[in-house]
């Protein structure tokens, strides 16, 4: 390259940087961004829904035989699931009693807002929905599938797309208890769809399949959703707290519809 | 010439969709780096086989890096410049030390 032409290569590159910071500190990507969401969306949602079809019809093949014994765990997981709800249907009964009679209303109801999934970012645990700030949707309000289901919370807000955070992004982390025990930690995210539970104290006893449900005490989550079950923990002599490897109950695969909180009150 | 850049930007704007809405279902494209390779791929062979001096290498990595920052979460222009960066260096590293016969003038 002779001197004149790489002068002048330097300076266009300087100048696109220069452009280009200029264009995201004004914000400009913004309303660029949710256009090219805004007309891609019917596309996008047809090639979720078929890559959702597809890799379902081929693992099914590939999994057969995972598929059969999950199966025998599954049908033995319902019956005792069955004898559970029977005995909570009980409590509920008694619970309601019991506020009825102290004058207690009963918790409200979260707002929810529908959205449907129609991409993922392709670096990050981040995916798309197809609502925005025209339907009510804010940053940090949580995400949630119709099993309560932690998904994330809301992060960038466009007109008409918002960006979920999903609880498995690295720069995710919240306050979570493993369901009747009260050991409390935090979920973090490691990427690519797994997360650990940290900071639990060394003498609690945790134990593989333990679920893990949000608490309400870092306020970024309502309390009791339910996030993930323990897969396998992790117990070092030379660390002051134990750390335990969670597997999300949320699937990317089957994630086709889910439904942003609005607003809920942190009751605890 | 816009001919060519039209189909360009089809070719870039549907394997963007399609790595961020249809692949992402395959558990080996949805991990980062193999995602990014079927954009990469047809970037890095246009950029191999058209003859160094010409230019729709170049276009084309700025379509394809133009797609991915409109459908990622990150600062916008990051994939823009880098896929230029990337596209010039190829055809620097290709004019200056490789030659290929196919393309000399006879």
């Amino acid at each position: 390259m002779k001197q004149p032409s790489r002068l002048k290569f330097g300076l266009v590159l300087i100048c696109l940087i220069l452009f280009f910071l200029l264009f995201n500190f004004l914000g400009l990507d913004r309303p660029l961004k949710n256009f090219f969401c805004l007309i891609s969306s019917p596309f996008q949602k047809a090639f979720w829904g078929a890559g959702k079809e597809i890799s379902d019809f081929f693992e099914t093949f590939s999994n057969n035989q995972k598929i059969k014994e999950e199966n025998k765990e599954l049908e033995l997981r319902v019956q005792e699931l069955l004898v559970e709800n029977n005995y909570l249907s009980e409590l509920e009964k008694e619970n309601k009693t019991l506020k009825e009679a102290l004058g207690i209303g009963l918790e409200e109801d979260f707002e929810l807002i529908f959205g449907q999934v129609i991409a993922k970012d392709i670096f990050k645990d981040i995916i798309k929905i197809n609502k925005g700030s025209e339907d009510g949707v804010s940053e940090g309000m949580p995400a949630i599938t119709s099993q309560k289901v932690l998904v994330g919370k809301v992060g960038k807000v466009y007109n008409n797309f918002s960006e979920i955070v999903l609880i498995s992004n690295t720069e995710s982390s919240f306050d979570a208890e493993i369901a009747e025990k009260e050991i409390y930690g935090v979920v973090k995210g490691l990427g690519n769809f797994e997360i650990y539970l940290d900071l639990i104290p060394k003498e609690e006893e945790i134990a593989e399949k333990d679920l893990i449900f949000t608490a309400a005490l870092g306020g970024v989550f309502p309390k009791g959703i339910l996030v993930g079950e323990i897969e396998k923990v992790e117990k070092k002599d030379i660390e002051t707290f134990q750390t335990a490897r969670l597997k999300p109950i949320f699937n990317i695969k089957e994630a086709e519809n889910l439904f942003i909180i609005s607003n809920f009150g942190f009751n605890d | 010439m816009i001919k060519k850049n039209i189909i360009l930007i089809l070719l870039f704007y549907f394997l963007v969709i399609i790595q961020t809405s249809f692949l992402v279902h395959f558990e080996i494209f949805s991990r980062k780096w193999i995602g990014l390779l079927v954009i990469f791929i047809p970037l890095l062979l246009i950029n191999l086989f058209e003859i160094p001096e010409k230019k729709s290498g170049v276009v084309a990595a700025a379509f394809a890096g133009f797609f991915i920052d409109v459908f990622s979460s990150g600062f916008f222009s990051v994939y823009l410049l880098t896929a230029i960066i990337f596209s010039l260096l190829i055809k620097f590293i290709l004019r200056r030390y490789v030659r290929f016969p196919v393309f000399k003038k006879t």
